[in-house]
């Protein structure tokens, strides 16, 4: 959490840095201390900015290193907020920034149609004109939003304890089988599942492209739901941990005044299925031949180390029998939402994951495995590897055994 | 919600980092929590062990151990147990690619700065190692136009003023920066990652190939690689036909990073879990038995459960200890730390004098555990390790990370003992 | 040098401003400094152009020649001077009483004050108590008193006028009752020498009595110790006082990146008396509470103090009973031909003081020649290509900052960076780069690190030296610019300076940092072993 006295903390010590993964592959980037606080003395002089800070990724690897919990990713976004305000955000900016609200209006036309006028050499061309690398893979819009597949499925009757889903926009629109799976598993613990209607994008995307209104216009919306659920005392749960990051952390310092109550309601979806697992609602049963010998290689997310909560999701692998899992260790994976999507930055974003994508081709595993919707996208262009979300991997086990 | 494992080491320091592979040898499960990476990111990689002794010069740390005072750490541990925890260091450093090597004489070596200075210290990288400087008589000094920290004449100057080096023919070897140029910084961290690529490897020899025709040594600052800096080091010595020595330098820490590298690729061997960005603020104790460990972080507050408990936070740099005006305490079990109510008894008027503040910290017994002024110790579960156990002043002395691995090395084997 | 019409004695702003206006008006004059300039007074104290309202109730006289003075450094030090306006603030701890006879002194000197609304100002200042009764603005600023010294010396050199630092006056030659010249000691390199003049100004501040016991004179100049704090940060965007008679601590001062809080008001017992005592550090903290709540979650960058030439003249007195009003002496009354002094006074009317003084040295010197210091800038705005041109080479927070520092010599500046492969910033705190520092490092009366920190603020930043130092010693090295003692001996110098003003201040994060100082510096580069080992 930022707090004013944050930019006092810092001794200067070049700790964040040495761990900044884009200042280690470009001297583009000034880097996080020279642009947060020590940059940040010399804001209220109102002397303009450094057009490097649209290269800061907020990948949070400043914060996660910093001895002194200085918020460096906090100031620099902060700055990038103010600095939108009087220099309007591109097109293209605007275009990653409002991906759910493309993808309702996506959702008119047939995925496979919107899907193709993404992906096709024209469209492409066109992107790349606006600064969408041609390189990058863009997520692809689920012929089926999380919203309709939902309202298809049937959850047992006689399930007595209620839980709130809050999805993200990546889930909602690009990857709802991650949902579904989730919701499948709280199901099976004997969980009933909410998916209110009223939840939208946390505003992450928003805020990191320079759109804060809009992103407080949405923190408004989800914190006003989220507050009904606090009320009844029914727990709210995400899966995507930069969702919860901007709940928890970010919203408290972008909207002080809206954060005040309600945001750090969310509730890590993870952790509550490794509870629903040690209060026996989930049992797992031995031996479980389903995954008998299958690798699976992990990968931390950031925004998930930055949550400084450990790994659930590891640990939820690691309680499926038979299952080899490790950890990839390999910090980030360079494409920080919709960074590396960008076309100044692809190479940089790629550069940066480099390490990552040898470390998982290296481990030899069926699979790999991971939180962030976007890092998937990124592990999967950068090593061809299939990857999940945990709480998949998890489901297909269970289901499997149930056969 | 609280988890539960058989030991906890807080911090991930050297003595962190340590303590967690130390108690990992005895087969226990092991977790480590840290906040921020610790000080190796920002340190020189070597290990001193002490360099002087009420500001005396020492020659041969090992002997010279017995003369410390009771409570220094070294004391504690006994000189036996610094020799064990450095050839343990070494042997893991080994296998980890990274030849950290002791003095032929085992005696001190005597690096040299960035600043020309000359500097104690025990067990370095061999690319760190000065005794070439013995036979060979010329060397050119080595640095990149641009690399702020880094300066050829300075070196030289500073070299010249030193018996040793006086009659010493040196020659200055300004190099072109091979990076980008910003207002960012360019520090040999930068260039040592470009010398890790392939490309940046072939670039160093072409650059370096005239100077090594003239001399036989060259003395660079620490640029040979992050990952690989035995094999650039040997590589380069090798076809260049020259020596290469490495000078000490300021943050970012490149040789620290190649030892941090080294220590944690062997705690992800070793399937030692790291919780990052978790900042442990309490401990729930019961009476003099520790249960768990509070941490905070943006993901909320989180109890970790072990039977022992190691502490690693660092002293006040690190944050194990906190200083308001006229008062010290440990952060963590909030242990106070006896300090003079007048700040201005805390430092000396020299900035290099003999510092109460630089030698606040816990006082422990030669278990390791904390304890009061009468001896007792407070928590049975619960050691100190690093910068967090007082008693001793490490800038001075020059005995940085040697206290840290001594004292962590030891820490994790008790506790995996109990 | 062996002979100057005038020598003056004092490098703080009053002798500097008198060696610009003696120099503008064709007077050839030298100026001596015992260390380098702006050492005393001139540099230790907030920093604030007072408006005059702050004297308005008291002295009123001296609140109208402040508000004046204010006008015409505002015009003439555009670079020097941060015009920020100032709020005075009733808080629940003053006296309301006070409130109208303040306000219509302030109209009775001609200080424009404006009442706002409580909101208002809590809107414009959000870390200001909640608790405030009333807000006035004033035209107060914030000046730099490194920054306006030095360009007052460049504009005097640009007229002939010569500044001579580390030159301690050890004796003044009499002869018949009448001053014949000077004996100086070159403090660095320990040579002497001597300087015959036909008149000697005595400008050294809170020294000035010393200079007067040479020639056996006993004059009442009071040195008054100040204590100030300044914060790494700036937390307020205007300067803040207290809406009651003026006291301790009621001054917060904001400075490009930093915040100064002053003052205390001590008997010392002698001009250098520098050193910071902690109680005064936490009693300022105590005080300034009132405006400033969360004042003890900010770091303390460094504690410095300063000693005002308090005049008592004839009527006595301390501390803040003695008037800021200044006093000329010339000693002829005192039966000593060519001396005259100059006591007393403040910063926010150096240049008053300067004019005045000068009417009466060309009055003795029998020459005629108007004072123009009032008219002419110190410096010539740097143009807009230029600006445009320098940010190429400066980062966007620096460029602005560099102009107003480097002034006349900007332009010089900017080639030289342009001339580098790079410039890269060798202060990263306080953003100085390389091209600047090694401008100043050339400059003739540079003779220390400290001297470079003094014009560039390398060091004063948020690291306090552990990085910039070596930094800059070294690029100095590079280009063949060494100081007159070895680098470890330099470097340690330095560091030492800035160890005095951090350890009256040892906790919370300024702790870490001394403790990050001592790593580097001992730990990590041995500069305390070498200081015994090296020869030099």
């Amino acid at each position: 959490m930022l707090s004013k006295t944050d930019t006092d903390k810092c001794v200067a010590c070049s700790t964040c840095v040495v761990q900044c993964p884009v200042a280690e592959v470009t001297t583009k980037f000034l880097g996080p201390r020279m642009l947060g606080p020590a940059s940040e003395r010399f804001r209220l002089l109102n002397d303009g900015e450094d057009s490097s800070l649209t290269y800061c990724a907020n990948c949070k690897n400043c914060d996660i290193s910093c001895p002194q919990g200085v918020g460096v990713s906090n100031i620099n976004m902060l700055a990038r907020a103010a600095y939108a305000k009087k220099h309007r955000p591109s097109f293209r900016d605007w275009i990653l920034a409002h991906g759910e609200l493309e993808s309702r209006l996506a959702g008119i036309f047939p995925a496979a149609l919107a899907n193709f006028g993404m992906a096709n050499p024209i469209s492409k061309c066109i992107l790349d004109k606006i600064g969408i690398s041609k390189k990058a893979d863009l997520p692809r819009f689920a012929s089926k939003q999380l919203a309709a597949a939902f309202k298809a499925y049937k959850q047992p009757e006689q399930l007595s304890k209620k839980v709130v889903f809050f999805p993200g926009c990546f889930i909602k629109a690009y990857a709802p089988q991650t949902g579904m799976d989730f919701v499948w598993l709280l199901n099976k613990a004997g969980y009933r599942v909410e998916l209110p209607d009223a939840f939208c994008c946390c505003g992450t995307p928003l805020y990191t492209n320079g759109f804060a209104d809009d992103a407080r216009k949405n923190a408004e919306k989800n914190l006003a739901e989220m507050r009904k659920w606090k009320e009844q005392g029914i727990k709210v749960l995400a899966l995507c941990p930069s969702c919860e990051l901007m709940f928890k952390e970010e919203l408290p310092v972008f909207f002080p005044d809206l954060a005040h109550d309600g945001a750090s309601y969310l509730e890590n979806g993870e952790e509550f299925v490794l509870g629903c697992i040690s209060r026996g609602e989930l049992v797992i049963d031995a031996p479980g031949n389903a995954m008998k010998d299958k690798k699976i290689i992990y990968h931390a997310p950031c925004h998930l180390r930055a949550l400084g909560s450990g790994m659930p999701g590891l640990d939820m692998l690691g309680s499926i029998p038979g299952l080899k899992v490790s950890s990839a260790s390999a910090g980030c994976c360079g494409i920080s939402g919709s960074y590396g999507f960008k076309k100044e930055k692809y190479d940089i974003s790629m550069a940066i994951g480099s390490k990552l994508f040898q470390s998982i081709k290296n481990s030899n595993a069926d699979l790999a495995a991971t939180e962030c919707g976007t890092c998937k996208v990124q592990i999967m262009h950068g090593t061809a590897m299939p990857c999940e979300h945990p709480v998949s991997i998890l489901k297909h086990y269970l289901e499997k055994e149930q056969q | 919600m609280s988890k539960k494992t058989d030991i906890i080491v807080v911090g991930s320091g050297l003595a962190g980092l340590t303590a967690a592979l130390s108690a990992r040898a005895s087969g226990r499960q092991v977790l480590l929590i840290t906040h921020g990476v610790g000080s190796l990111a920002v340190s020189s990689g070597c290990i001193d062990v002490l360099g002087y002794h009420n500001g005396c010069p020492v020659q041969d740390p090992i002997a010279d151990l017995p003369q410390l005072n009771p409570e220094h750490p070294y004391s504690l541990a006994g000189a036996e147990r610094v020799e064990k925890a450095i050839d343990w260091l070494q042997s893991l450093c080994l296998a980890g690619g990274l030849n950290m090597q002791k003095n032929l004489s085992r005696r001190n070596h005597e690096l040299i700065t960035v600043m020309g200075t000359l500097k104690p210290s025990y067990l370095c990288p061999e690319s760190f190692c000065t005794e070439c400087f013995a036979k060979a008589r010329r060397a050119a000094v080595v640095s990149f136009e641009n690399m702020k920290d880094v300066h050829p004449l300075l070196i030289i100057d500073q070299l010249h003023r030193y018996a040793r080096f006086a009659d010493m023919e040196f020659m200055e070897a300004m190099l072109p920066c091979p990076i980008d140029q910003s207002h960012r910084n360019v520090t040999p961290l930068d260039v040592a990652r470009f010398v890790d690529t392939p490309e940046g490897l072939e670039w160093l020899r072409l650059s370096l190939e005239p100077y090594a025709k003239l001399y036989p040594i060259l003395l660079m600052p620490p640029v040979l690689g992050v990952k690989n800096s035995q094999k650039v080091w040997g590589t380069l010595c090798d076809v260049l036909k020259v020596r290469i020595v490495e000078m000490v330098s300021i943050p970012p820490g490149v040789a620290g990073l190649r030892l941090r590298e080294v220590l944690r690729n062997a705690l992800n061997e070793a399937g030692i879990t790291m919780i990052e960005n978790a900042l442990a603020v309490r401990a729930v104790a019961d009476d003099k038995k520790c249960l768990s460990v509070v941490t905070s972080g943006a993901g909320g507050e989180h109890s970790w459960e072990a039977s022992q408990f190691i502490i690693a936070t660092g002293g006040i740099l690190g944050g194990g200890v906190a200083t308001s005006p006229g008062k010290a305490w440990e952060t963590i079990f909030n242990i106070p730390i006896k300090a003079p109510e007048n700040p201005q008894e805390w430092s000396s008027t020299e900035i290099f004098g003999r510092s109460f503040f630089s030698q606040m910290g816990v006082r422990v017994n030669a278990d390791l555990k904390a304890i009061d002024d009468s001896g007792a110790v407070l928590y049975e579960n619960v050691r100190f390790a690093g910068r967090t156990i007082g008693g001793y002043d490490y800038a001075s002395e020059k005995s940085g990370h040697g206290t840290a691995l001594v004292t962590g090395m030891l820490a994790g084997e008790l506790a995996g003992k109990e | 040098m062996d002979h100057a019409t005038v020598v003056i004695i004092g490098g703080g702003a009053t002798g500097i401003g008198i060696l610009r206006d003696l120099s503008m008006r064709g007077i050839q004059a030298v100026l001596l400094e015992q260390g380098c300039i702006a050492a005393g007074a001139s540099s230790r104290y907030h920093g604030l152009l007072h408006s005059g309202a702050r004297y308005a109730v008291k002295d009123n006289d001296a609140a109208r020649e402040c508000i004046e003075e204010n006008m015409v450094l505002r015009r003439i030090g555009s670079q020097c001077v941060e015009v920020s306006e100032g709020f005075f603030v009733l808080t629940d701890q003053d006296d309301p009483a006070f409130e109208r006879p303040w306000v219509e002194a302030c109209a009775k000197a001609g200080i424009k004050t404006e009442q706002i609304d409580v909101k208002e100002a809590l809107r414009l200042e959000p870390n200001l108590s909640r608790s405030v009764k009333a807000v006035y603005r004033v035209p107060d600023s914030s000046v730099d008193g490194f920054r306006l010294i030095w360009h007052n010396a460049l504009s005097a050199r640009r007229y002939g006028g010569e500044m001579l630092t580390h030159h301690q006056v050890f004796a003044i030659e009499q002869e018949g009752g009448r001053v014949k010249g000077v004996h100086v000691l070159n403090t660095v390199t320990g040579q002497k020498s001597y300087i015959s003049c036909n008149l000697l100004v005595n400008a050294a501040g809170s020294w000035s009595g010393n200079v007067a016991k040479m020639v056996g004179l006993d004059v009442a100049v009071q040195p008054d110790r100040g204590t100030l704090v300044a914060f790494n940060h700036r937390f307020t965007s205007r300067i803040l006082n207290r809406l009651h008679k003026s006291s301790d601590g009621d001054i917060f001062v904001p400075h490009g990146s930093i915040t100064i809080l002053g003052t205390t008001s001590f008997h010392a017992d002698r001009p250098d008396a520098h050193d910071v005592p902690t109680e005064d550090i936490l009693k300022l903290l105590d005080i300034g509470e009132a405006l400033i709540p969360d004042i003890r979650t900010y770091r303390i960058l460094r504690a410095f103090a300063g000693t005002r030439p308090l005049y008592a003249g004839k009527s006595g007195g301390q501390g803040r009973e003695v008037s800021r009003g200044f006093h000329i002496a010339d000693h002829q009354e005192d039966g000593l031909e060519g001396m005259v002094s100059i006591f007393g006074g403040k910063f926010t009317t150096y240049r008053l003081m300067a004019e005045k003084l000068s009417d009466l040295v060309c009055k003795k010197l029998g020459v005629h020649a108007a004072c123009r210091t009032a008219e002419e800038p110190l410096i010539e705005e740097p143009s807009a290509e230029l600006l445009e041109k320098a940010k190429k080479y400066f980062p966007v927070h620096g460029v602005t900052l560099a102009a107003n520092r480097l002034g006349a010599a900007f332009p010089i500046v900017v080639e030289k960076a342009a001339a580098l492969s790079s410039n890269p910033l060798l202060c990263e705190c306080e953003m100085v780069s390389r091209a600047e520092i090694e401008y100043v490092a050339s400059d003739p009366s540079t003779t220390s690190m400290n001297d470079i920190r003094i014009r560039t603020r390398m060091g004063m930043g948020t690291c306090q030296g552990t990085f910039c130092s070596l930094r800059t010693i070294g690029a100095l090295s590079e280009c063949r610019i060494p100081f007159p003692t070895p680098p470890t001996e330099s470097l340690h110098h330095f560091l030492q300076e800035r160890w005095k003003g951090l350890r009256p201040a040892i906790w919370g994060i300024q702790a870490k940092e001394m403790e990050l100082g001592r790593s580097v510096y001992a730990a990590t580069l041995n500069i305390d072993g070498a200081l015994n080992e090296q020869k030099n």
